[in-house]
């Protein structure tokens, strides 16, 4: 057992399986360059001083190569670990990621897979419309891929085993201010997210939910920093006398709907909390999901509370207006609880 | 490897059944009977079985959507082919891909995607594993004039070179991407001279001639297969039909077509005359084979027609990889 920040137990992950699995190998931009950075945030940093350059490619700037380098190399029986950096550069591999890659296993009757995981830093950090969005909506509408998003070390660790096991390609959400508040490359504002990881092996199944807090009054799901926001308006919630029941999808494809209905049928109650813009979210879905299946279990509207439609802006004022804060996810439970 | 008689007629074999494939899926599709449009490699057999020829079993072939000949030549199951054309069960992709996505890995066959410019760096992928493996296996990208022009593979071409990959590029210049001449989209006479800004060997071919093809594609395998790196093959040739079913090619220029559309160009009638000249094969045998190809050909038909429809249970089923699929 070691505490561990997210950004660790990520690299934790990768390490463990690269030496378990001689088909498992990194590529991406700046992550084995000698004396260099380890990936944009880090996280590959001491992997090519154990597996060398063979293993941990440095690419050019070329989105569309790397998303085709991961296929190929998948289809010839390896398992690629792609750094794409920042998930907003997704689009300039969209063809190989939502064209291509999660399409192989229906195209060829079920014949092949396209093991291959793809980590993508997403969330608002002062960078603007081209470097800070959430992306979620986007992928979670692509049949034939997974998608996780996990919000601690333990998940982390767990989930990128996983996610490097699977026979299918795997988008890792992995929120730049959740990658830890210590290391060499620490965003301002990061939260802490350590947590004790054990040092044997284990995996999270991807598709399972968790339940981060019990409560009875109010089901609220929320992802990624939004675990952590929701959180810190619990116990101010908690003081007044309601209590929030969270749960951390940690896959958003495929999703635990299971996990939210058993809530939802307890709490009679139900917000969902996500850092995507509203409309078209993966909360949208969720929302949907609900009224299917516990539509007479609710007593009040479901709510999401998201980041409005809109580009994301790089002046702090906005971008802190914008993104659900802990007060105005208060607010909107609050709101809710009372009706 | 130096050609014997039995490998001539055996190329001779492969590029008549395409042909006669082609020429029967046209028959059937203007009858009805065809569920799907087509993409004829009409005029261009010799290049998918000049460069299949020359590949291993294990080499991985990374091609697209006009695609017979080198499918065929990779070993790829006429039947099952066949079947996949009419959207069977019992197609190589079980109905679900349809020609523009076939696959069968057991001859080195990816599933083919109707993308272009994604076999390009497919390939280097594949080729990135053979080398990190160092495998003596190495992977081909097949594509068209119009797919040359994609950005990816431009980053593939870049980086094949950057790594020394043991791929091979072959561009198969029909002259047309679907309707628009490749003059009108390229500032060079030849578009394997863009290879040279990547200081990767080129060459252009005639992709008419099985035998140049074979040889070019031969020693450029052997190449990538002893770690020297890449190469860019620019087969010249061209589509005789159209780009799909219901394209009537009236946009091209009579006297270029007729140039190309001869007895003199065409791959197969070339290569019949070679055989007959060196008495490899009689008239008489000649008219033999063709025969047993045509009876081979019906013989997939009446497989395909009567083969089962996937069952609508399974119509969601493999969006997901398992093992137990394959």
């Amino acid at each position: 057992m070691a505490e561990m920040t997210i950004g660790e137990a990520l690299r934790k992950a990768m390490v463990d399986e690269m030496r378990l699995d001689e088909n498992v190998f990194c590529l991406g931009q700046d992550i084995g360059i000698d004396k260099g950075w380890g990936g944009a945030f880090g996280i590959n940093q001491g992997m090519v001083e154990e597996f060398g350059h063979e293993r941990i490619i440095d690419t050019p700037i070329a989105e569309y190569l790397m998303g085709g380098l991961c296929i190929g190399s998948a289809l010839a029986g390896m398992r690629p670990i792609c750094d794409v950096q920042y998930g907003d550069f997704l689009f300039n591999m969209a063809s190989p990621i939502f064209n291509e890659a999660p399409k192989i296993s229906y195209m060829s009757g079920g014949k092949m897979g396209v093991p291959m995981v793809l980590r993508m830093p997403v969330g608002s950090t002062g960078r603007g419309g081209q470097h800070a969005q959430s992306l979620e909506g986007f992928l979670v509408h692509t049949n034939g891929l997974k998608v996780i998003c996990p919000s601690d070390a333990y998940d982390a660790k767990g989930l990128m085993t996983a996610a490097i096991r699977d026979d299918n390609p795997v988008v890792v959400l992995e929120h730049k201010l959740l990658y830890g508040n210590k290391g060499v490359r620490v965003e301002k504002n990061a939260v802490s997210t350590v947590c004790d990881v054990p040092d044997g092996d284990y995996v999270v199944p991807i598709g399972k939910g968790r339940i981060r807090r019990e409560g009875t009054h109010i089901t609220v799901v929320a992802n990624l920093l939004m675990v952590y926001r929701v959180l810190e308006a619990a116990n101010v919630l908690a003081e007044e006398g309601i209590e929030v029941e969270l749960i951390d999808p940690r896959s958003l494809l495929p999703f635990d709907h299971e996990l939210v209905y058993e809530s939802v049928r307890k709490t009679h109650r139900l917000v969902i909390v996500h850092e995507d813009t509203l409309t078209n979210g993966w909360g949208a879905e969720v929302a949907a999901r609900a009224a299917e299946n516990c539509l007479y279990d609710l007593d009040a509207p479901v709510k999401r509370v998201t980041v409005p439609d809109t580009i994301l802006p790089c002046a702090k004022n906005l971008e802190s207006f914008l993104v659900p804060s802990v007060e105005r996810i208060v607010q909107e439970i609050r709101s809710i609880v009372n009706l | 490897m130096t050609l014997g008689k039995n490998d001539l007629i055996r190329m001779y074999e492969l590029m008549y059944t395409t042909r006669v494939y082609e020429e029967k899926l046209y028959f059937m599709f203007l009858e009805g009977i065809l569920p799907a449009s087509i993409h004829q490699s009409h005029g261009q057999e010799a290049c998918g079985v000049g460069v299949g020829y020359s590949l291993r079993k294990e080499d991985m072939l990374f091609t697209s959507h006009r695609n017979i000949s080198h499918l065929l030549t990779k070993g790829l199951d006429l039947k099952a082919l066949m079947a996949e054309q009419f959207f069977k069960e019992t197609g190589c992709s079980k109905g679900r891909g349809g020609t523009i996505h076939i696959n069968d890995m057991s001859v080195g066959i990816p599933v083919t995607h109707g993308i272009l410019g994604a076999a390009a760096v497919h390939a280097c992928g594949a080729a990135t594993a053979f080398q990190i493996k160092k495998s003596e296996n190495i992977a081909v990208a097949v594509f068209g004039d119009g797919a040359s022009n994609e950005g990816a593979t431009y980053e593939a071409l870049n980086w094949a070179q950057v790594r020394k990959l043991p791929v091979v590029f072959v561009c198969e210049n029909n002259f047309y991407g679907a309707s628009t001449h490749v003059s009108k989209v390229n500032p060079v006479e030849h578009i394997a001279e863009k290879a040279k800004g990547f200081n990767m060997e080129y060459y252009t071919l005639d992709g008419n001639d099985v035998f140049a093809v074979y040889n070019a594609t031969k020693k450029a395998v052997d190449k990538a297969r002893a770690g020297n790196g890449p190469t860019f093959l620019e087969l010249e040739t061209y589509r005789i039909a159209g780009h799909s079913r219901s394209d009537s090619n009236s946009y091209r220029d009579k006297e270029e077509s007729d140039y190309w559309i001869s007895d003199e160009r065409d791959p197969i009638k070339r290569m019949e005359r070679h055989l007959l000249k060196e008495a490899i094969l009689t008239p008489e045998g000649l008219d033999k084979k063709q025969a047993e190809i045509e009876e081979k050909i019906e013989e997939a038909v009446r497989f395909a027609i009567s083969s089962p429809d996937p069952s609508i249970e399974d119509a969601t089923l493999y969006n997901y990889y398992e093992r137990v699929n394959k």
